[in-house]
């Protein structure tokens, strides 16, 4: 039996106190008697950060500690270290925190109206002329609403240490980015990088909002750590749940889009409130991508984007730059959608005439520019042959007829993501350096939709995307298929109220969010700008959405359009099924 | 009484002393720092995929796939273990990339299709690993379809010998807790007598949380009384003692019954089917598999032991005019017959509806089984829903609805305009009210439309995972 050689030195826990109201002012924090009690070793406000109070240093801005106020229930205002959790706890529960409360702001709504923002709404505007054509133009006015989820969370236990000349060594018990945490971490206790050790279960170079909870606690562990001068350890199930909840943010979406005859868009107005809770967050990044989606998918003369960031009296969001594009991917092909009901055109035609990536390239006197959208073509045309995309799509034709309580859909979505642009506004328009890179992949989706209970069935997925060479295939492939899935599980699929864990541990096991066949495939091409992205492979998952969407209107034949929410369960979608009058 | 006991972990044993019995084999692995992987990569459970090597309800030996997190230590006692580290880091593989797709263009060879691998490699991933690991799963999964799986075969087909030392062992833990481990029914129940405040447990200890808050907990295992890890037929009756796990109970049982064939699609979570019971559907409130539904259809009774008495009712009688609280204290649900199917004229379905397909619960459960004469009408039915709140109901509106009529295409019909009470069908489940009640009708008319119209099957998925099969998929058409 392995026991330990001798009993090392035993962990301190930590207990934390967080508001439990909204809005308040803190007034004064008393930890007199909590501090003098027998085992505890520290009490830790705001007042105790040596370096940056903020828990996601250079990703964003999140504060550790409240300061003078608390700004959502579950805001941390102190922590407790002591040689037992059940110690650390009662001590906790000896801090007297006195708070004013005041009226909280909830809503997006409620946020614009009081003007409570993070900052100036964030803009791109191009301003291309319409060259004179006369043809008239129709209109299409959009709203969406990506409502606030719970994110998954990577959370697993924190131990750190000091060593040598006080130095820290971080150990984590579940993934994450070792480098940037070691930089968070050394600017939240004022030391050197090289003085910060992190060793972590496996290392990813992923940086999104579901590690930065991990990051909070991680930087809260470290600093008691260095200022006990002992090891200490954190658990997530010694936290607060309220302080552990960590959610998306909602998002707003108005769309003014004007097109003309033949389905070429002329011009979109775009409008995104995103609620990004106490602090920015990660949504700085939100907002960065999504409006370069804007600038770089559609290729129509005028593009008008703004986003906001409103200031709320919730947990910050943990929105980061995947999301922005997903949401623009999505909105994309929502607006591509709605315009190919109208008019009753092929979708992917009128893909060809908007997006950027597919417009032919006559005018394009750039040989990158010409060579990549000759790969983008290219790996196009592979995935509909491969895929055997339109022999299905006849196939499903037939079920759809002769089987009156099962509808199939199939549906085909591209994405683009461009990388390595530091900020959209200096861009001038139509000069594109041949350097910077960019990721293209697409995806096919069929699906069956049972109208009698309102299940949905993956049956059979196709993707592919560009590969990049420096990266093996095997992770490539891994990747793609995780970030589907994620995707999936994130704007389509996902259950209310649900932990991490829950919702991790619901993907595994021949769930059927799994798709009865899921085959990816990587294109070799001899493109040196091309990088593996696995924004792209999240964002294919609208191709699921879409196909859904195709499947419901074969039960609403006079509608081209279903109206489905974005939330796919057997409620909503016997719900968009059976909705007639609407 | 003892205070440790062993465990085996490929072939080498582990001594756990003084642990509490709460605690989990994951937590175990790691406390002690044990090392399983050869590549260092991992510390305790991380990425290993676990296996108990058990027998199931013939006393044949099985490989169970478990989960370490959720898997008590004190039910591994003395139990065999094998561990896989799938990730076998070989910097000289050739690009994976060609073997998958020489893979899937040899896919004419159904058993190997992609999600079928990924599924296998999902299996691995445990609580609060996240995606990280999928990639190596994915990986290694495919590797070892191509190898064969040349895996610890020495593992396979072992008898499990440790299931004559598991009886009568008791432990106590560090915290005072006595875990009991009787050989036989009578011994449990005098236990049960004697220790004031005792519980039974069944396969899982984490199933039975929250159950005594007092400091001097008393669990009664189950697990080691062979009969009730027996299925034995007996005089036109399946006898299924109620230690069986789910998983067995599906496997031997489902070519019997179409009901429990039906039943079986329904599982998601392999260390759920693995290790949980009849036993525990019926003594805790947490995950239910639906089985219930299934055994009143089929009209199962039960068999309760007692001290000196045997008693037996039928499982509708147990639930719904006794109720399951009026077991008593010194009495034990022990097993339950289910008669056999006897004439071809039975028709059965068995339908799950899943909140989203992340969801392991499902919101509804409905079990159908329609009897018909010579002349091709109703002559019985018993039709149970399962709203996920409280005990199955029986949804005797719809019986009496079709009763009588023939079995025929124009049922539907008839069906569907007479249809819209929903009687006896109350209960919420978070759902809508209007959606619930047109949920269950659907239900309904999606029963006679795949009896009686051509309604096209829907992807149908259930394969059962396994070591027994050397970790290859099995597909069950």
């Amino acid at each position: 039996m392995s026991k330990p050689k001798e009993k090392l030195q035993s962990p301190l826990e930590m207990a934390f106190v967080v508001s439990p109201f909204e809005s308040a002012r803190i007034c004064s924090i008393d930890f007199e008697e909590a501090a003098q009690l027998d085992g505890v070793h520290a009490v830790l406000t705001s007042a105790d950060v040596i370096g940056k109070n903020n828990a996601i240093c250079g990703l964003g801005d999140m504060p550790l500690f409240a300061e003078e106020e608390v700004e959502f229930i579950g805001n941390l205002v102190a922590v407790v270290v002591a040689e037992r959790a059940s110690i650390a706890q009662a001590a906790a529960d000896l801090v007297l925190v006195d708070y004013k409360p005041k009226p909280p702001v909830l809503e997006i709504e409620e946020a614009i109206k009081l003007r409570s923002f993070h900052s100036d709404p964030q803009e791109l505007c191009h301003e291309g002329s319409s060259e004179g054509e006369s043809d008239e133009l129709e209109e299409i006015d959009r709203s969406f609403v990506f409502s606030d989820h719970v994110c998954l969370q990577e959370l697993g236990s924190v131990e750190v240490d000091v060593v040598g000349s006080g130095g820290l060594s971080v150990s984590i018990d579940a993934s994450c980015d070792s480098l940037v945490l070691t930089n968070s971490i050394a600017s939240l206790v004022g030391l050197n990088e090289e003085q910060v050790g992190v060793t972590c279960e496996r290392r990813i170079e992923c940086i999104d909002g579901r590690f930065s909870q991990l990051f909070t606690c991680a930087g809260l562990a470290a600093l008691c750590s260095f200022k006990t001068g002992r090891l200490v350890r954190f658990r997530p199930s010694n936290a607060p749940k309220e302080m552990l909840s960590a959610r998306s943010g909602q998002v707003q979406a108005r769309i003014h889009l004007r097109h003309d005859s033949s389905g070429k868009i002329k011009s979109i107005d775009c409008k995104v409130n995103v609620d990004s809770g106490s602090s920015v967050g990660m949504s700085d990044s939100f907002r960065n991508s999504l409006i370069r989606h804007f600038d770089e998918a559609h290729s129509c003369p005028q593009v008008r984007v703004s986003c906001s960031l409103c200031k709320t009296n919730r947990p910050p969001s943990l929105i980061g730059d995947k999301d922005g594009i997903a949401l623009g991917v999505f909105i994309s092909e929502e607006l591509i959608a709605e315009i190919s009901s109208r008019m009753n055109g092929s979708i992917h035609s009128l893909r060809e005439i908007n997006f950027s990536h597919f417009m032919d390239d006559e005018n394009l006197n750039n040989n990158v520019l010409r060579s990549r959208h000759e790969l983008i073509k290219e790996a196009w045309d592979r995935l509909i042959k491969d895929s055997s995309y339109k022999k299905r799509q006849e196939e499903i034709i037939q079920f759809n007829e002769s089987t009156p309580h099962y509808k199939r859909g199939i549906a085909a979505v591209s994405v683009k993501v461009g990388e390595g642009i530091e900020s959209v506004d200096e861009d001038e328009s139509g000069s594109v350096e041949g350097s910077r890179g960019f990721s293209f992949g697409s995806a096919v989706a069929e699906v069956q939709v049972d109208s009698l209970t309102g299940e949905i069935f993956l049956i059979r997925v196709d993707a592919l995307q560009l590969s990049a060479d420096e990266l093996r295939p095997d992770l490539q492939i891994s990747e793609m298929s995780a970030s589907f899935l994620d995707g999936l599980r994130n704007y389509f699929f996902h259950g209310a109220g649900e932990t991490a864990q829950e919702l991790s541990d619901s993907l595994l096991l021949g769930s059927r969010a799994v798709p009865e066949e899921l085959r990816f495939d990587l294109m070799d091409h001899g493109e040196k700008s091309v990088r593996f992205s696995s924004s792209v492979s999240y964002c294919l998952s609208v191709s699921v959405y879409q196909a859904v969407r195709k499947a419901l209107s074969q039960y609403r034949k006079s509608l081209s359009l279903v109206d489905l929410p974005l939330i796919l369960n057997p409620e909503s979608v016997h719900t968009a099924i059976h909705d007639r009058d609407s | 009484m003892q205070e440790d006991f062993q465990l085996t972990i490929n072939g080498l044993s582990y001594r756990a002393a003084g642990t509490p019995l709460k605690m989990s084999l994951a937590d175990f692995l790691k406390n002690q720092s044990i090392e399983l992987s050869d590549g260092l990569v991992h510390r305790g459970h991380a990425g290993l995929l676990f296996f108990l090597i058990d027998f199931n309800a013939c006393a044949g030996p099985v490989h169970r796939l478990i989960k370490p997190s959720r898997t008590s230590l004190i039910s591994m006692a003395e139990r065999e273990l094998v561990a896989i580290d799938s990730r076998v880091e070989d910097p000289n593989e050739s690009s994976l990339w060609v073997k998958l797709k020489a893979i899937k263009d040899s896919s004419k060879d159904e058993d190997v299709s992609l999600s079928r691998m990924i599924s296998v490699g999902l299996e691995g991933l445990d609580d609060g690993q996240g995606y990280s690991l999928f990639s190596d799963h994915l990986s290694s999964a495919i590797r070892r379809n191509e190898s064969g799986m040349k895996v610890s075969t020495k593992h396979l087909l072992t008898v499990p010998i440790s299931v004559g030392r598991l009886k009568k062992l008791t432990y106590k833990s560090s915290e005072g807790e006595l875990f009991y481990r009787p050989g036989t029914v009578l011994e449990a129940i005098r236990i049960r007598v004697l220790r004031q405040g005792s519980c039974f447990v069944g396969g899982g200890l984490f199933a039975e949380d929250g159950t005594s808050e007092s400091g001097e907990a008393v669990f009664i295992s189950l697990e080691s009384i062979d009969e009730l890890r027996e299925i034995i037929f007996e005089d036109g009756h399946w006898i299924v003692g109620v230690c069986v796990s789910l998983r067995s109970f599906a496997e031997r049982l489902k070519t019997k019954f179409p009901l429990v064939d039906d039943f079986c699609k329904s599982f998601r979570d392999t260390h759920f089917v693995n290790r949980y019971t009849v036993w525990e559907e019926f003594s805790s409130s947490g995950p239910s598999s639906g089985i219930l539904t299934v055994l009143l259809s089929l009209g199962a009774e039960v068999i309760i032991d007692g001290l000196d008495e045997r008693r037996r009712m039928s499982l509708e009688e147990l639930l719904y005019v006794e109720t399951l609280s009026s077991v008593g204290e010194q009495e034990l649900i022990s097993s339950v017959i289910i008669p056999e199917m006897k004439n071809s004229e039975t028709i059965t379905s068995h339908y799950q509806v899943m909140e989203g397909p992340y969801e392991k619960d499902s919101i509804i459960r409905a079990s159908f089984l329609v009897e018909l004469d010579p002349k091709n009408r109703v002559s019985d039915s018993s039709i149970w829903f399962d709203i996920g709140s409280g005990l199955p109901m029986r949804f005797e509106s719809a019986e009496k609805l079709i009763e009588g009529r023939p079995w025929t295409r124009d049922l539907e019909q008839q069906i569907s305009s007479v249809i819209s009470s929903g009687d006896g069908i109350g209960g919420s489940l978070g759902l809508g009210e209007e959606f619930q009640k047109i949920l269950i009708q659907n239900l309904l008319l999606k029963f006679i439309n795949e009896h009686l119209g051509e309604v096209g099957q829907g992807p149908s998925r259930y394969e059962f995972i396994d070591l027994e099969s050397e970790l290859t998929v099995r597909k069950n058409s």
